[in-house]
Formats: structure tokens, sequence, C-alpha cells
């Protein structure tokens, strides 16, 4: 079989609130990523896929169930362990884009590397490094404007360059294309394709949009926190077969 | 439902924060009304002094000479016509004596016949005296406190003789009962004459005048009868003198009181800048409903009308209880015990106007901001509230101020500014608080550049989180400037009364040295307690003294007041001390005092009167009015009100008929320890109400009366403090509220919780880092100032000290306090949930 997943859950199961206010948001999930794999998951509003996209990075902690990344398991690690993963393995991408208001575009990018090394950084490597970054999602110009002063896809270009900047091994992200306009989501998309192409990331990304989810490898529809189906992307026709599953799973 | 329901859910839903809110507002209106209920209660206090001593009395007759002067003197005063009434008494200091300790109290002897027609005694159990009575009239008061009653025994000590009274009678919390703030007892007359070694001799008497009679008119003609020698006083310039005497203290309280509703008000602001932070939602969703601009404003404004009402109802039940509590440090102050609270009704209502006023004033700006939170906001990623763009307007606003301030520091102060003197120190203290004030609103335009500037360096021990502490806080100016501002004015408050203590107390010591230089220092319990000269041979054949100098004391009449009159022996005394002499050559000087009719007076009685060396001074002795020239002015601390002239002994016998000596001050020789010599003298003379002290307690002495003078202010700084420390808790809490998704993004990102905590720490100590330092500034600008109005004021020489200890240990202490205040909402930024936090829009 070659090299094994990069990323693997075995019946994740997390629930929030107890008694008459408990939500299972995902139930038993088990899941497997093949390296430079570009997964899609799709779903209706609820069915859970933000939260499972949260356990297999790290933000959270799953209830049951375990996830391994490259063969080592992450649940039940500690605190402080796990912010060492998603600073080391994981680039995350939000909808809301989330960068900081303070910072120019330059200053989000490096935050992560920042933030790992107390003397700042390795100015020589991280300049070359930079320059790549921006060269790659197009926005040399603007490295130094604050998130205000830039629109919503060039806020999104950064938050990317941000996920890629410590050359993380997988990127999770999370509707990146919600806030977009479909040009500009569609940029955002074949950068995101390109890039991990490019460094051999692997990505897994939530979506509403078939459009969007036509550049992953494959699609993972989630229903009630259960995964209901997959769908591997192969050759042309892919949008109508996403709608047809959507249609089916009743959405 | 009606808008003014949802305004009283928002508090509700927020218990604790409008709990510290209204603690904020009722800490200031408490401490406004606190300062005008003690400085009520301190004038009361002394008015009840002197009219339950004075009774009925029209004024007083006294001696120039201590020691009294003779019955028949009454013959004279009860002839003069207009005297209806006149009423002789005794009045000495001296000790209780009990088994531990000893007490300080009045001893009057009055004339059990006549003194119930003057003055009112409230008889609580036993009798009232009689004539030749032995036993003593106690407060029940003072008896109750040394656990006595009625057939108990009370004992003193007079020149070497132990005499013991039984107790009669107890006396009630009005009239005489409450002289000298219930620290006296009453005996009879002829007792007093026995026990003080008098013969027939008064030391008062107390003259009423005939129903129509003019007070001034027969006072007048007492006057002339009795001669130089005797003075007569009228209550009212008694009153005079110590409302004068209090003013400095009621201004030194009503302007802390300012301070603290100030800071109180930055509080106020703070938490209405919360509240509508987090009500930003359901604030834009009501506008988003229909809600109009002003009834968004109304709506805050009512929680903060809601919040002032109440917390200006629970100040005034706190400021009665801080009331009491003040006093205490008050009576300490003003060396008399004051048990009773007077409310003044004006003071209740300022209190209660400034706590609305300020709480409305300072929510108007965050309700006004409300007001423009856009509909957008309920439906927004990002709610932002709108900051206001006043910048330019703010700093030229309080440029203006802090300059008017300044420039008003710059004024003279004193007697300096002539016509206007009397208010010199109001005029000081409101320069004083717009420089303040000014400073305060100075702040947001300090915060950039300073927290830039002092998380810098932080940066290399903490990295990223240093540099976005930074950030935040320049982001939020307006709201690290109010807490920054109120770590500020805490600090420049403590500056300034600690800069005032140190100076003071500087120059006090250094008056100790140079101008007192004793060893051991051996005196009764006050100035007018005197001892035969006799003692000076046998204090000197106590082993280990190896020199010793006698001081006589009198008061002197100078006409327009009265001055403590110092006779010393220049020969042996320069042994001792070479005292600071300010004007005129030193050894000159010396050589003067020994001539005839040649005096040194203190800096306070030369810079009240306008004389100084060469100039002469009139001085009522036993033969009439003297003429005596001044050969030096001195720094002197000692004297009445700092009134002192400096005479030879040889004077004070020729011109006053003194040769008793009131204080010994001697130097140990043989290697001989000062406090060993003390406790041989205490020994040796067990009986004879001496006070003596060894070089290090007299310090220690003097040390503690200058802190128990400014001692009262303490309190208010530390509720200053209080504050100021609510305010940081409540402007990192929020820094946290608004930032939870960043917080959430940087934990995704990979900053760790300490990263994350150490962001909210690292703001709090950038924040107490400007606030203390400009707090700094300011408060030793302010410390000079008030120490230079002090000298003007009283004329007191001293000596500006920066108190370095005590700012560096305020300094730290206010990073200590910030950064402990922050550390609850530092674990609430780490403990954040993040995929919550993310999701959180
Ligand atoms: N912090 C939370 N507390 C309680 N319920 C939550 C929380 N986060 C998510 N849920 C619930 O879990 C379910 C799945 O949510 P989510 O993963 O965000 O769905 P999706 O991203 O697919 O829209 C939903 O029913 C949601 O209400
Ligand atoms: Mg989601």
């Amino acid at each position: 079989m070659g090299v094994g997943p990069i990323l693997r859950a075995e019946d994740l199961t997390k629930t929030y609130g107890t008694g008459p206010v408990r939500v299972t948001a995902l139930c038993e999930t088990t899941l497997a990523v093949a390296p430079r794999e570009f997964v899609a998951i799709m779903g209706p509003s609820g069915s859970g896929k933000s939260t499972l996209l949260h356990l297999l990075g790290g933000l959270d902690t799953a209830t049951t169930g375990r996830i391994f990344i490259r063969d080592i398991e992450i649940t039940g690690l500690s605190d402080k362990e796990l912010t060492l993963v998603r600073r080391r393995d994981v680039g995350f991408i939000f909808q809301s884009f989330n960068l900081l208001p303070t910072l120019s575009a330059e200053e989000n990018v490096m935050i992560p590397i920042a933030i790992g090394s107390r003397s700042g950084a390795h100015k020589e490597k991280d300049a070359k490094r930079l320059d790549h970054l921006f060269a790659l999602v197009n926005m040399e110009e603007r490295r130094h404007h604050r998130p205000d002063q830039l629109s919503g896809g060039e806020q999104q270009r950064v938050a990317i360059a941000r996920a890629l900047v410590t050359e993380p091994a997988i990127i999770l992200a999370d509707e990146p294309t919600g806030n977009l306009d479909r040009r500009h989501g569609r940029d955002v998309l074949s950068l995101l394709q390109r890039s991990a192409a490019d460094m051999g990331q692997t990505i897994l990304m939530v979506t509403h949009d078939p459009a969007a989810a036509v550049f992953a490898d494959r699609v993972i529809f989630l229903s009630d926190g259960a995964i209901v189906r997959e769908l591997p992307l192969e050759g042309d026709g892919n949008v109508e077969a996403i709608i047809a599953s959507l249609a089916e799973l009743g959405d | 439902m009606r808008l003014s329901s949802l305004a009283w859910r928002n508090l509700a839903t927020r218990k604790s924060r409008t709990l510290m809110t209204i603690a904020g507002v009722s800490l200031g209106v408490a401490v406004i009304l606190a300062t005008s209920i003690a400085n009520a209660s301190t004038v009361n206090a002394f008015k009840i002094m002197i009219d339950s001593i004075t009774g009925k009395a029209d004024f007083l007759v006294n001696s120039v000479a201590p020691g009294g002067f003779a019955a028949h003197k009454l013959g004279a005063v009860r002839q003069t016509p207009g005297v209806a009434q006149a009423v002789p008494g005794i009045s000495k200091r001296t000790n209780l004596l009990f088994e531990e300790d000893e007490l300080s109290v009045e001893f009057a002897g009055v004339d059990p016949r006549i003194d119930r027609s003057l003055r009112h005694y409230a008889v609580s159990g036993g009798r009232f005296l009689r004539p030749d009575d032995a036993g003593a009239l106690v407060p029940q008061r003072l008896a109750d406190e040394q656990k006595l009653g009625v057939g108990d025994s009370i004992t003193i000590a007079e020149s070497g003789t132990r005499h013991r009274f039984k107790i009669v009678g107890l006396l009630g919390e009005e009239g005489a009962g409450r002289f000298m703030g219930g620290r006296v007892v009453f005996i009879s007359l002829a007792r007093a004459q026995q026990v003080f070694d008098l013969d027939d001799r008064l030391t008062f008497i107390d003259v009423r005048v005939k129903d129509g009679a003019d007070v001034d008119v027969v006072a007048g003609r007492v006057s002339e009868r009795l001669g130089a020698d005797f003075t007569v006083e009228l209550p009212e310039r008694r009153t005079e003198a110590i409302s004068q005497m209090l003013r400095g203290l009621q201004v030194g309280l009503s302007f802390f009181g300012a301070i603290a509703i100030f800071v109180g008000g930055f509080l106020v602001y703070n938490t209405f800048s919360m509240v509508v932070l987090e009500q930003t939602r359901e604030l834009g969703i009501v506008r988003s409903l229909g809600g109009s601009r002003l009834q968004i404003s109304v709506l805050v404004m009512l929680q903060a009308l809601f919040i002032g009402v109440i917390g200006s109802a629970v100040g005034l039940v706190a400021g009665v209880g801080l009331a009491r509590f003040l006093l205490g440090f008050v009576s300490d102050t003003v060396n008399l015990q004051i048990h009773e609270l007077s409310v003044p009704p004006e003071g209740l209502a300022i209190a209660i106007l400034i706590g609305l006023a300020v709480t409305l004033i300072a929510a108007s700006q965050p309700a006004f901001m409300a007001g423009r939170i856009s509909p957008l906001a309920a439906i927004r990623i990002r709610a932002k509230v709108p900051s206001p763009g006043l910048g330019l307007i703010r700093l030229a606003f309080a440029a203006a101020v802090l300059g008017l301030g300044v420039y008003i520091t710059f004024l003279p102060g004193g007697r300096e500014l002539g016509r206007f003197a009397a208010w010199a120190v109001p005029i000081h203290a409101t320069g004083d608080f717009l420089l303040l004030l000014g400073a305060a609103f100075m702040t947001p335009s300090l915060v950039g550049p300073l927290s830039r500037a002092i998380s810098w360096p932080l940066r290399f021990v903490f990295g990223q989180p240093a540099r976005l502490a930074a950030t935040n806080l320049d982001r939020n100016r307006g709201r690290t400037a109010a807490t920054a501002a109120s770590v500020m004015i805490t600090l420049a408050m403590l500056l300034s009364v600690s800069g005032m203590t140190s100076s003071f107390r500087h120059s006090v010591e250094r008056w100790v040295d140079e101008s007192l230089g004793a060893d051991v220092y051996v005196s009764g319990p006050s100035t007018d307690t005197s001892y035969d000269a006799v003692y000076a041979k046998k204090l000197r054949k106590i082993k280990g003294v190896s020199d010793l100098t006698s001081v006589g004391y009198t008061v002197v009449n100078l006409g327009d007041g009265s001055a403590l009159w110092r006779g010393i022996e220049p020969g042996s005394y320069q042994r001792f001390a070479s005292l600071q002499i300010v004007e005129g050559d030193k050894e000159e000087a010396w050589k003067e005092l020994r001539r005839d009719r040649r005096i040194f007076i203190s800096t306070v009685t030369a810079n009240s009167r306008d004389i100084g060396v060469g100039d002469t001074m009139a001085v009522a002795t036993k033969e009439g009015k003297q003429e005596f020239t001044v050969a030096g002015v001195v720094i002197d601390f000692g004297g009445d009100m700092g009134e002192l002239i400096v005479g030879s002994r040889a004077d004070l016998k020729e011109y006053f008929g003194i040769t008793d000596v009131s204080a010994f001050r001697l130097k140990v020789g043989g290697g001989a320890l000062p406090a060993d010599v003390a406790a041989r003298i205490e020994r040796r003379f067990p009986d004879m109400n001496f006070q003596v002290y060894d070089v290090q307690e007299f310090k220690g002495m003097v040390d503690e009366q200058v802190n128990q003078s400014f001692a009262v202010f303490s309190v208010l700084i530390l509720l200053a403090a209080i504050v100021a420390l609510i305010s940081v808790f409540n402007t990192l809490m929020m820094n946290i509220l608004e930032r939870r998704r960043e917080i959430g993004v940087l934990r995704a990102v990979g900053a760790t919780r300490g990263q994350v905590g150490a962001i909210s720490l690292i703001e709090a100590f950038v924040t107490g880092a400007i606030g203390g330092l400009f707090g700094l500034i300011v408060g030793g600008y302010l410390a000079t100032d008030i120490v230079k109005n002090m000298k003007s004021l009283t004329g007191y020489e001293i000596d500006f000290i920066f108190p370095v200890e005590t700012a560096a240990a305020a300094l730290a202490m206010a990073l200590v306090f910030t950064v402990a205040a922050a550390v609850f909402p530092a674990r609430r930024a780490a403990s954040t949930d993040i995929s919550v936090a993310l999701q959180y829009e």
C-alpha cells in the first residue's frame, strides 16, 4: 500500500452540553485522508462540518474517538502539545478571514512564525519565504496594507499565505469562499490547489458550493454528524454529480 | 415592552459588572460625603470644646507668666463695671498614671460653689464636687475606657509626690464633660491649688458681662485694670484661630475628595464603554427594528441613571461609615478626640449631586457613541463600536487645562498673594487639580508612543505577545488612557503626600540635629510644666551625663497674637547645637543673644510680621511692653503654631520672673548609651512627671507626629487605588471580550495559552507603567508645589525632598497591582474555547 494516511479519525464523537440541551454534533465518524489529497466536506448547515474540522485540527477535543496525524495520536495530548501540533502541522483558513486588524498583511502572515520563536524571526530566511508567499498569492503590492484596506478576496489570500507560512502538511479550510463572490472564490481555490500541489500539502475544505467542491479529489457528505456518502471526483461532470448527491441527501 | 425594561434587563444580566460600577460610584460619593462630614465634625468638635469650657462666659482672663496669678485679682475683675460674674479656675496639663501607661489629660480646678452657674455639668453618675472636695469628676467615656467607676481612684504625680483622687462623679457627653474631647478631670479649686503647689493662686478667670453691656468694652476695661501681665481672650478669637489652623486640613480633604470622585468618573466611563461594547449587538438589533439614535442613547443613559441613583444612595450610607473611620485619623492629626459626627445637609446634597452628575457625564460619551451604532451591527460579522474622533479638540482642551494648572502653581503662595493670602491654599489646590485633570486628558495622546516604547524591550523576552499587547493598547486608546489616568492620579496623589511628608520629616529631623542636638531630652507633659532649677544639678549627677543645658518656656503676648518664648543659656546651649540661623552672621548673632533684650525669632514669626535682623519687636512683659531686638532668624519647628522667640534665660527671669526650668537637654559621655541614661533618670525620679526620651525615641516621636499629620490622606489614596484597580480590571476584561475571535485565531495558528494570557498581562503591565511613569512626573511636580505652599502658608522652612524610595516602591506597586488585576482576565483569555471563539460572530 505505499504510504499510509496522513490524517486519520476513528469513531470520532463530539457532544455539546448535558441533559436535555445535549447536542451530538458528530457521531462515530471514521475518516482517512491520504497525503496530498484534497478533500471537500459538504452537508447541510448544522451537520457537524466545522466540528469535524476543528477536531481534526486540534482546536477542540473529541468526546470519544481517536485522531492520528502521520500515525501519531493527537487525541489525549495536552493543550500545550496540541498547540505545537497546530503550529507545526496544521494551517487554518476561515470563512471570515480572521486577520488581526492591527497588523499589516505581512505581519499577519508572520504571526505563526513569530509566535513560535522567542527572538522574533530569522530575518533573512523569513524575508525570502515572505517574498515567495506574497508572490504565490499575488499580493506583492499590498504587503504593508492593513486588513481594512484590503478587499475580501485579498484578505483571504493573505489568510492563505498565513496558513502556508509554516509549510504545514495539512490545510484545514472552513468555507474559505463563503464570503467571496464567485470570481474571487475561484481565484482563491485555484491558488489553494496550486500551492498545495507546489508544497505537497493535504487539504480539507468545508464548502456549500458545488462549484468549489469540484476543485477537490473527493467529496465527503455529512448529515446529522455522520458521513453518509463519499464521492470520488474524476474527469468531467462532477458538478452535476455533486448537485445530484446533495439533492438525494435531502438538502 | 418598554425600552426602560430593556435597560433594566441589561443591568440585571450583568450583575457583577453592575455591582462593580455601583461600588465605584458609591466609593466616590462616600469619599466626598466623608470628607465633608469629617470637616464639619472637626470644626464642631473644636466649637464644642470651646463652648464646653467657656460655658456662658464672654471672655477669659489669663496671666502672661506661667504659674498663675494671685487670687485677689479676682476681686479686681469683679469690681470692673459691666462684669456680671467672674469665676476663677486652674488649668494644668498632667498625666494620669496607670499601671502600664500614662494618659495626658487636662486637670481643671473649679470652685464648686459657683462654677455651675457658668458651665453645664451633666452628672451621669455619683455626685458633683463639694467645696474643698478631695475627689474628682471624670467624663463617663474616659472612665469607661479605663474601666473605672465611682469610688475608684486615679493618680497623678507632681513635683515628686503622688496624688490620688477618688472618683466622686461621672460626666455625660454634654457641657463640661466634653472639654478637650473628654480628656479632662475636674477637681475642686482648693485641691488643685494644693496639688499643683499654687498656694492661693489661679491660672484663669472666666468673665460674664451684664445683660446689655458691650463685651469688647468690658473686656477692654478689665484688660486696662489688670495691666500688661494679663491677656483677655474672646472665644471668637479662639474659634477663628482654630478654623485658621484647620484650613489646610480641610482643603486637603476636599482636594482628595474631589480627586476620588474624579477617579470614580473614569471608572464609570470605562464601565459604560464596556456596557455599550457588550450590548452592541442588542443595540444594533433595536436600531434595525426602528429604534432611533436618541432612544439608544436614552437606553444607555437610563442604565447610568439607575447606577448613579443606587450608587449615590449606597455612597451616602458608606460615607457616614467612612467618615467615622477618617475621623479616627483626623483626631490624631488635630490632637483632639472627635466622637461626634455632624452631617452637614449641604454636604449630603453636594455628594448626591456630584455622584449623579459624574455618573451621567461619564456615561454620556459612551451613550452618544451607542446612538451611532449602525443597525448593521446586528448582522455584521465584526460589530464595531464607533470611536470618538475628538483627538485634536481633546488635546487642545487638555493642553489648555494643563497650562492653566501649571500657571497657577507658578503663582506665589501664602502671604505673598497679599490681599488674597487667605485664598492661597484653595487657589493652589485648584491649580493642582487642574494640572491633574489636564494631565489625565493628555493620556490618550501618550498611549500610542508610550505603549510602543515600554513594550519594545518586552519583545525580546516575550516576543509576539508583547507586540500584540502594544497594538491592542493603542487600538483602544481611550480605554487604555482612562485606565492609565486612574493609575496616574493615584500615584500622583501618593507621591504628593509622601513628598510632603518626607520633606517635612527631613526638615524636622534636621532641626532636631542642628537646633536641639541633645542625647537625652527631659521635660514635663506640656510646655507650662516647670521644675525648680535645682533639678539641673541633680540630673547632672546621674551616671553617664556629661553635659546639660536648661531651657525655660513661657507663652508671651505680642499684642497681635502669642508666641512661645524659649529661654536658653547661650553658653551651654552652644555646646549642644548651633541653631539653623538663616539670617544674620552666626557668630555675631550668638554674641548678640547674650546681651540684654536680644532675641532670635523663627522664620514663621519673621514672615508673619515681615521683620528681620535689626528690627525690634514689642513683647508684653511683667514690666509692661518692652522692645526686643531681633539678632537672628532661625528655622524652628517648635513654638506655638510656629511662632517662636529664642531668648536668654536671663531675660526670662528679668522680664517674666521665671526661674523655673521647663526642659533639660543632656549629653552623655564616657561611653554611656542615651537609652540607659534615660532609663536611669526615670528610675531615679519616678514621680516628677518627667517625660524622658533618648535621641532615638525623640526622633521617632517627631517622625510619628509628622506621619500622623498626614495619615488621614493615606486612607483616601487607598480608596482611589481601589477604584483605579477596578478600572484596570474592567479595561482588560473589555479588551478580551472584544477580541474573542482574535484570541481564537491566535490559538488556532499556534499561540499557547500562556502566550494569549501573557498578552493581557503585558497590556496591564504597560498600562500600569504608562500611568505609573506619568504619575511619578505629575506627582513629583505636585509635591513641589504642595511643599512650596506649605512653606509659604506656615512660614516653616522646608527643603523639598523627592521621596525616591516611596516613588520606586509606588511604581513597583502600581505595576504589581495592575498585573495582579489582570490575572483573572488573562486566565479568561487563556481558557478561551477556540472553536467557540471562532464561531462567535
Ligand atoms: N459550542 C457549541 N455548543 C453547543 N452546540 C454546538 C456548539 N458548536 C456547535 N454546536 C452544534 O453542533 C452542531 C454542528 O455544528 P457545526 O459543526 O458548526 O455545523 P456546520 O459547520 O456543519 O454548520 C450544530 O447543531 C450546532 O448547533
Ligand atoms: Mg460551519
